[in-house]
């Protein structure tokens, strides 16, 4: 988000907070079916995020972000997704207290590391990227403890905080490798078989 | 017309990849595919003279040397995928329609990775990648490596992700170093820039690309899809090509760490390459002698080779860089040529591996044995000199890490050399398949014979050319 100031700033730190909140939720959820939905609404809370910014800065490459994950996270991949083929078989990841305690320590990890960070004029990245980072490290993590349906929506949640830091970066280029980067995930999403190890 | 002859390299297979898939028969769409690479490599051959960069394509010397490398084992490996997929007709494991998709697949593929090594926009470099696992994904499916190949959806699919969220990170760091308005994700803008961006950023950038991209390298700890893939598939495909994949990964590396090491309050990025290199040969010393003795042995050889390949990138100086892309030269063909002698192997013996094979196929036993030797650094093969010059500069620039660095070597090397003894000495296991005629052997005895003659009497300009790739990458 390049130089936002006051109400758009704000605005925008609160919906990128959404979707590190709705990628924190990810790893307690114990059915597959809500941590699909989970993801799904961490995809649209990201391209709120990118509409916002997109009307706050005028940008026509933010808009187009907003559209694709829109249109990838919220329309294509819940239809390639669909609820009734793993509802009946619940899955559980962990115990809730170990995945929020690890989801936790990721989120500081992640606010460590962008704390170095100093661009003059473009206040409001470091905490955005914090968001960024964090949330593809949550991501991470639910996709390499979760086992069978869970891993997808890890994948996808993944690719949500990819898109985060695209919204920050903001450019065409940035909206194509984010349009790449669901396209890879709903293929992914529409050849798995059967049985997912 | 500028950068016309970059386009030309990369369009050659992808438009033969077309052909092949409708084409009305497999031998039609071997042909395609024999043509598509043979051609790619005449084009890529010719980049060092006539090549320069437009159309977002590279013509630097990185980027020829490797699309030289990767064209000429595409070509080898086109000419053995057409008596494989017959031997597989033969055996009833693919029928007609399956091979002329197996064929289309490996130029697509082809193409994919001459993408990646000659994109200077890093996104189309990350879609060259992207595409290359679909593709190795869609080369397991092929032939019923479901399994395999949603792990390595899982695992390549993860890399990617987090490697774009490196581009993405080099884009925020150059940013403001660049004019408004420009592309921050081109190699040559960055390299211009890298200077003054912002240290900590790129840092940031490069351990993301790292994580990521050491996926697709193979790299510890998220080496196993990688090394699942190439140990199952089709030998053409998922074997020769995705053995290439980690090439093209590792040179993504090399030019970022270079991007970074360039700037003076960026951390640097060597100990990380050096640390995943290092702990790649020693997994692989560690677990070499467990695996059987088909392609999963042959892939975790590689493993440990790969890893030398990172820990000498991860040196950082120019002679290291030197000993780094020589050993990834030297690398590339023996890996190719024993994939494709393992897959060989593979159809001769099914899984029973490739004990005893002397006994009764003499010239595929000497064949292999030659390219082990290879692989376990020994002379007179070209790995020898680029292994020796690996130990030395590690021994200039990090005495310490070279203890680890020659144990794991050796552990290495004697693991291949037990193979070579049972696969001269063991009691054979009788053949499931027809055994291969003698000009099914010629593209990895090229292989073995460029090894061997570099490593005998390297050519004067080669030096000088990875000479000139390494300074420019310190």
């Amino acid at each position: 988000m390049p130089g936002g100031e006051g109400l758009a700033s704000d605005v925008g730190h609160l919906l990128f907070g959404a979707a590190l909140a709705l990628a924190f939720a990810l790893p307690t959820r114990r059915g597959a079916a809500a941590i699909r939905n989970m993801a799904r609404a961490q995809s649209a809370s990201v391209a709120t995020a990118a509409a916002w910014q997109a009307w706050a800065s005028g940008s026509a490459a933010l808009a187009a972000l907003a559209l694709v994950i829109l249109a990838a996270g919220v329309g294509v991949l819940p239809w390639l997704l669909p609820p009734a083929d793993d509802d009946e078989a619940p899955v559980s990841i962990r115990p809730t207290a170990l995945p929020v305690t690890a989801a936790a320590a990721l989120v500081l990890l992640a606010t460590l590391v962008v704390l170095p960070v100093h661009l003059p004029g473009v206040t409001p990245l470091r905490e955005n990227l914090a968001f960024a980072v964090a949330a593809v490290l949550v991501a991470l993590f639910v996709l390499a403890t979760g086992r069978g349906p869970p891993r997808v929506a890890g994948l996808w949640a993944l690719a949500n905080g990819v898109a985060l830091a695209g919204v920050i970066v903001g450019s065409p280029a940035a909206a194509a490798g984010v349009a790449g980067l669901f396209g890879l995930v709903a293929i992914g999403a529409a050849v798995r078989p059967a049985t997912v190890p | 017309m500028t950068g016309l002859l970059p386009l030309a390299t990369v369009l050659m297979p992808l438009l033969a990849a077309l052909a092949a898939l409708v084409a009305p028969s497999a031998d039609i769409a071997a042909w395609c595919a024999i043509g598509g690479a043979a051609g790619a490599f005449a084009l890529a051959a010719a980049l060092p003279w006539f090549g320069d960069a437009g159309w977002g394509f590279l013509a630097e010397p990185l980027a020829t040397t490797m699309a030289i490398l990767t064209a000429f084992v595409g070509m080898t490996g086109a000419w053995l995928a057409r008596p494989y997929w017959r031997l597989e007709a033969a055996a009833g494991r693919a029928d007609g329609p399956t091979a002329g998709r197996g064929h289309a697949l490996y130029v697509a593929l082809l193409a994919a990775l001459l993408v990646a090594l000659l994109a200077d926009h890093l996104l189309l470099a990350w879609a060259g990648m992207a595409a290359a696992v679909l593709l190795l994904v869609a080369a397991l499916r092929l032939t019923g490596g479901e399994t395999a190949g949603w792990l390595l959806f899982l695992a390549g699919g993860a890399g990617l992700a987090v490697a774009l969220l490196g581009v993405f990170l080099f884009a925020l760091a150059a940013g403001p170093a660049l004019p408004a308005g420009t592309d921050a994700l081109r190699w040559t803008l960055l390299a211009a820039s890298a200077a003054r961006c912002d240290g900590w950023l790129l840092t940031l950038a490069f351990l993301f690309l790292l994580l990521g991209l050491a996926t697709l390298a193979g790299l510890v700890p998220l080496h196993g899809a990688m090394l699942g893939a190439e140990a199952e598939g089709p030998v053409p495909l998922t074997g020769v090509l995705g053995g290439l994949l980690a090439g093209v990964a590792l040179v993504a590396l090399l030019r970022a760490r270079s991007l970074v090491a360039s700037n003076q309050d960026a951390v640097a990025p060597g100990p990380a390459l050096l640390t995943l290199g290092l702990l790649s040969l020693l997994l692989a010393a560690l677990t070499l002698r467990r695996q059987g003795g088909g392609r999963r042995f042959l892939a975790v050889a590689g493993l440990g080779q790969i890893g030398v390949v990172a820990s000498a990138f991860g040196l950082g100086s120019g002679a290291a860089t030197f000993a780094g892309l020589l050993h990834l030269t030297m690398l590339t063909l023996t890996r190719a040529a024993l994939i494709q002698l393992g897959g060989r192997a593979e159809q001769l013996r099914g899984r029973a591996g490739l004990d005893g094979l002397l006994a009764g196929h003499r010239g595929l036993a000497l064949t292999l044995a030659a390219g082990l030797v290879a692989l376990a650094g020994l002379p007179p093969f070209g790995l020898f000199t680029s292994l020796f010059l690996v130990v030395m500069e590690t021994v200039r620039d990090a005495p310490i890490l070279a203890v680890p660095l020659v144990v794991g070597l050796a552990a290495c090397a004697w693991a291949l050399g037990g193979r070579i003894v049972a696969l001269c000495r063991h009691a054979p296991s009788p053949d499931v398949g027809p055994a291969p005629p003698p000009g099914a052997l010629l593209p990895a005895w090229l292989h073995l014979a460029v090894v061997a003659a570099l490593g005998l009497a390297m050519p004067q300009p080669v030096v000088d050319w990875l000479a000139t790739i390494a300074q420019a990458l310190r």
